[in-house]
């Protein structure tokens, strides 16, 4: 290949290497803890409230106690989340009328057996903001800001395969001894890009077409459908349920019975229910599946509340390919179309992407503070994005769980405090990280920081244990072992990083204690 | 080197979408199907015109490769768009 086309597609992947690095950081590693979303909220959640076992007192009963003294707007919609591992309880999610502030419905979590409104309104929010956080990082159109870190994170591995693709089979498994501190790190870059290459192209393609599917989507209804946006949206399988209100008032119908005809025909119960204009002649019904056994989506049917007429209907027999394509890159993308061994391949090889990431930028560094012309301010502004960006997303995270532990059911803004702890404690550190003796040794702070997140992690699990430490057990006891798994991982991981934090302190000890120090410039400026 | 990035984000987007209006015309599939490959190969399309003008000398060259690239690419769009 052409030197010069090396060279300057070099300079380019170093370049916006650094420059989307921060946030790639953090799609990264929010992306993989969010893997564990569902675990997650039950950890969050669960330990609070009382499990129950028994018979299921089924939809219509559950939907008896939600409507019941509620003023709920029948012309709009009531939705129903069934059941399932992710969630002990059944969901309601139900439109208040004339509500004028946010959120404009009512969600409710419903013990299946007792019947009983366990929790009104929504309290946990630590994995929907870790989420967050990968797909929009928690701001307005924070969405389309990672949709182009994406596009230029798809640019890094193409850059990356020309850059590389001499030596790719030959120095596969090469990995330099610890004397070569810029191979040792060059090896790391390239072993774990390459490895994870198949993994890295399918999440930048999904996540481009998750987060900028906008731009295609205009283009194509501008000219291929000139103008009309609606029939771009038919042919690509999105269906749009708006019955037309009648007024005129039927007997609820046995939504059980016709749970059971929709199992039996699929042979899959339903995840999700969608029940519009409840009450009316011109009431439907939606059900959806989620089975992960599959990669592709088995149903979305919606059926006539009073005469079960078939109103929609997509499955593996009526598919609609984009729809079932975007179904199977959403399920490529969240790892859950199999059991949960799949999740931990994807957790591992998310968190490779992380060292990919950090080890990348070192490898910039160190080439840039070898050169006695480059800017040491420049440095300077790299280095700490870099420990900012790394570093202080794992200890605010940290702290982020141990708030939700920490904090009362009962207090009505935990939602927003949960958000603001987080923002908060990254501004700590970003005022921290810049101070003149954290500055001077950036590797020494990422060792620290790695060392006050696992301080922090132990300390959640203190307090889970003192606060809801009966609960884990009655728990454990009763089967429901997600909860206590996620501390499991939350010690794990507080070991990983205490080791990681203590081998990096070992090195930066034996770099200072050498004459040909390193670290000099980085200390100079 | 930032030049190139200007041309490379909006041209490379142009001309994407330019080239992709054209494969959706020429692919004897299902509309579903049509808009689906589309989708798939829009983004590594744009991403392949990205390291194409990053490889370019300077801003004149990668703009120059991409209007090359996208005056036939906008005719086709025209003639099937008319058609």
């Amino acid at each position: 290949m052409n030197k010069e086309f090396i060279k300057r597609l070099t300079l380019a992947h170093g370049w916006l290497g650094l420059v989307f690095s921060g946030l790639l950081f953090i799609i990264f590693f929010a992306g993989s803890i969010a893997l564990f979303r569902q675990e997650i909220n039950l950890w969050s959640m669960q330990p609070h409230f009382p499990v129950t076992s028994g018979q299921d007192i089924g939809v219509n009963e559950v939907l008896k106690t939600a409507l019941a003294d509620r003023d709920y707007d029948s012309q709009e919609h009531i939705t129903l989340i069934l059941p399932s591992q992710d969630s002990h309880y059944y969901k309601a999610y139900i439109d208040i009328k004339d509500r004028e502030q946010e959120p404009h419905y009512d969600e409710l979590l419903i013990d299946p057996v007792t019947g009983v409104i366990v929790n009104e309104g929504y309290k946990f929010d630590l994995a929907d903001f870790i989420y967050r956080l990968h797909y929009n990082l928690n701001i307005p159109s924070g969405k389309y800001v990672l949709g182009f870190v994406t596009l230029f994170f798809l640019f890094a591995l193409i850059s990356g395969i020309f850059i590389h693709a001499r030596k790719l089979v030959s120095n596969f498994f090469q990995y330099r001894g610890e004397k070569h501190k810029r191979s040792q790190l060059l090896d790391m870059h390239n072993v774990v890009g390459v490895i994870s290459l198949p993994f890295t192209i399918m999440y930048a393609i999904s996540g481009l077409i998750f987060n900028l599917v906008i731009i295609y989507q205009v283009a194509f209804a501008l000219t291929v459908y000139k103008g009309d946006g609606e029939a771009l949206l038919k042919d690509a399988g999105f269906t749009t349920i708006a019955p037309e209100w009648l007024d005129k008032p039927v007997n609820h119908v046995d939504i059980d019975k016709l749970i059971a005809k929709v199992s039996h025909e699929y042979q899959v119960a339903p995840r999700m229910l969608t029940i519009y204009n409840y009450g009316d002649e011109s009431a439907v019904i939606q059900f959806r599946s989620q089975d992960t056994s599959e990669i592709t989506t088995l149903y979305n049917v919606a059926y006539s509340l009073v005469d079960e007429g078939v109103m929609m209907k997509s499955d593996n027999d009526n598919p609609n390919t984009l729809t079932v394509g975007m179904g199977v890159l959403r399920k490529l993308h969240y790892g859950n179309y199999a059991s949960i061994d799949l999740r931990f391949v994807y957790l591992i090889l998310g968190f490779g992407v992380c060292g990919l990431i950090i080890t990348g930028n070192l490898l910039w560094l160190e080439k840039r503070e070898k050169m006695r012309s480059f800017s040491v301010r420049t440095l300077s502004v790299a280095r700490y994005f870099t420990v900012l960006s790394s570093a202080g997303i794992i200890v605010s995270t940290s702290i982020a769980f141990l708030c939700e532990r920490l904090m009362p059911i009962n207090w009505l803004e935990r939602v927003n405090i949960l958000a603001q702890t987080f923002w908060l404690s990254l501004a700590a550190l970003a005022i921290i990280y810049v101070l003149p003796r954290v500055r001077a040794n950036y590797r020494q702070a990422l060792a620290i920081s790695l060392y006050v997140s696992a301080v922090i992690l132990l300390l959640t699990l203190l307090v889970s244990l003192t606060t809801v430490g009966q609960s884990l057990v009655d728990l454990f006891i009763v089967g429901h072992y997600s909860v206590f798994a996620v501390d499991i991982s939350l010690f794990i991981s507080a070991l990983l990083l205490a080791k990681i934090g203590h081998s990096m302190m070992k090195k930066v000890s034996r770099v200072t204690n050498t004459p040909q120090d390193d670290l000099r410039p980085a200390m100079n400026d | 080197m930032w030049s190139k990035t200007f041309i490379a984000i909006v041209g490379g987007c142009i001309l994407s979408i330019s080239l992709m209006l054209n494969l959706n015309f020429m692919i004897p599939f299902k509309i579903d199907t049509r808009l689906f490959i589309g989708l798939l190969f829009s983004f590594p399309m744009w991403v392949a015109l990205m390291v194409w003008c990053y490889a370019s000398e300077n801003f004149k060259q990668a703009f120059k490769r991409c209007s090359l690239l996208f005056i036939p690419s906008a005719m086709f769009n025209a003639l099937f768009l008319l058609n």
